[in-house]
């Protein structure tokens, strides 16, 4: 389990970067936004866990994976 | 007249047939009865217009997974409703693709129950393809897969699903059990292949030996090619039985030798420049009975093949001209480990590996892997020449330099 607070660090990092046009980031983004804080395996697996919580989302071009928050999904 | 002239076209001939098969389809199911005609409808129109008219991409949609759903929504679907959605899904095959006829029954009748019946064995990665199914189902499909014992294949910037070559279950030249490597491979690295963690697709394919038949050189990042480190053994009793069956073997397999490391002496075939046998497997091909592979078996890993649409394919390159494969297959984790996460600290978006050993060079790749260049690792003599002279460069070097024009 990763705590608490990356969580919601990942999720405020969403919600700020989504405030824009661009809704959906490569893993590779996050990561880069966090890492001076958090080491790379433990982002991606906040962002696993907080999408098996349904707060994030995959989206998949076929090709390449993003992820995005729920709402900018349009599965 | 036929609403699809063009498609009926393509039933015509003594060949199998989509067209058919997707008729065949809308009569048996009735999941598929609007969706076949329309199916047909649309390829007809794409083949009139000249474009395609599928939009893909989106939806993942099984609960967990990152990939093995590709999303396929209709450019039109006021016009063809039927196909609104129609996604398609990748199921991780059995290493080697076999199958008993009970599982292959258990795996249909699911894709039967929930989707349109159409399938593609198997895609060009090794995965079984599911084609077409509405959103509702993607959940449900994978749910009755799991209990059976089955997972879904990979997609997106993912460990695309490992895939070998039927290995020494049927083939006497495998250095190495391709099956169990692929199997165990495909068991340890379930976050990389199910929850995309990397810049782009990365794929790892095994065959047993260098014939090479899943052509791992020429499209996976990780390619694990069978070889031996000792020399060819040679049985002269068979190779008279193939001379006396009329088998030419001077010209046929001698001559054909790319490296002149055969010679037929006093009537024997003898291995007289054993160093310069490059595994080409020619010999071993022509004379299956006479000629087999060294005793001392295992793997060259290869790295950075591609075979993209665009720009044209890419060999791999030689990184590790020899490795042991035994289970756990601990040395090869290691490596393929320290590889990508080397590529992913390095690599930008939608870059394989190979453009990223192309953009820094192979030179930097090594030093990272801690890796000691070896002459097998150049492609092209003097084209790509491995070794670079670095600030610290040997003395002389300087002096050395006033001769290069």
């Amino acid at each position: 389990m990763v705590d608490q607070e990356l969580k919601d660090k990942v999720l405020e990092w969403f919600e700020k970067k989504s405030a824009g046009e661009k809704t959906k980031y490569y893993l590779k983004d996050v990561v880069k936004g966090l890492v001076a804080d958090y080491d790379k395996k433990t982002i991606h697996k906040a962002v696993n866990e907080l999408i098996f919580e349904d707060k994030l989302m995959w989206f998949s071009t076929g090709s390449s994976s993003m992820v995005c928050l729920p709402r900018f999904h349009k599965g | 007249m036929s609403e699809t002239p063009m498609m009926d076209e393509l039933e015509k001939g003594p060949w199998p047939s989509f067209v058919t098969q997707i008729k065949r389809a809308g009569e048996s199911k009735a999941l598929m009865a609007e969706s076949s005609k329309d199916l047909l409808r649309q390829q007809e129109t794409a083949f009139t217009e000249k474009q395609g008219l599928w939009k893909h991409g989106g939806i993942v949609g099984v609960k967990g997974y990152g990939g093995g759903v590709i999303g396929r929504y209709h450019m039109r679907p006021e016009d063809y409703p039927g196909l609104e959605h129609f996604h398609t899904m990748r199921i991780n095959h059995p290493c080697g693709w076999f199958y008993t006829t009970d599982k292959l029954r258990e795996v249909c009748d699911i894709w039967d129950k929930h989707g349109s019946g159409l399938t593609n064995f198997h895609g060009s990665t090794g995965d079984i393809i599911f084609l077409g199914t509405n959103t509702e189902h993607l959940q449900p499909i994978a749910d009755d897969l799991s209990e059976k014992g089955w997972d879904i294949g990979s997609s997106g910037s993912a460990l695309r699903t490992p895939t070998g070559c039927v290995g020494p279950a049927r083939c006497e030249y495998a250095c190495f059990d391709t099956l169990d490597f692929i199997h165990d491979v495909t068991n340890t690295f379930q976050d990389e292949l199910h929850r995309p963690p990397f810049p782009y697709k990365t794929k790892i394919k095994a065959s047993g030996c260098c014939n090479d038949c899943v052509a791992a050189m020429g499209r996976s990042d990780t390619a694990v090619i069978g070889t031996w480190r000792d020399e060819l053994r040679i049985d002269n009793d068979a190779v008279k039985e193939y001379m006396d069956s009329g088998m030419d073997v001077q010209s046929l397999v001698v001559d054909n030798c790319p490296t002149d490391a055969i010679e037929m002496v006093n009537g024997k075939l003898e291995l007289v420049r054993a160093e310069d046998c490059t595994r080409c497997m020619h010999c071993i091909n022509m004379m299956p009975k006479a000629v087999r592979p060294g005793v001392n078996k295992g793997a060259t890993i290869l790295c950075g093949a591609k075979a993209p649409v665009l720009h044209g394919a890419v060999l791999s390159t030689v990184i590790i001209p020899f490795m042991k494969m035994e289970p756990p297959y601990t040395e090869f984790k290691e490596y393929w480990e320290k590889a990508m996460d080397w590529w992913d600290e390095n690599g930008k978006v939608r870059e394989r590996i190979s453009e990223l050993i192309d953009r820094v060079g192979l030179d930097t790749f090594l030093k990272h892997m801690e890796i000691k260049p070896v002459p097998q690792m150049v492609k092209t003599p003097r084209a790509n020449p491995y070794i670079f002279w670095r600030e610290e460069a040997p003395p002389g070097l300087d002096e050395f330099k006033k001769y290069i024009h």
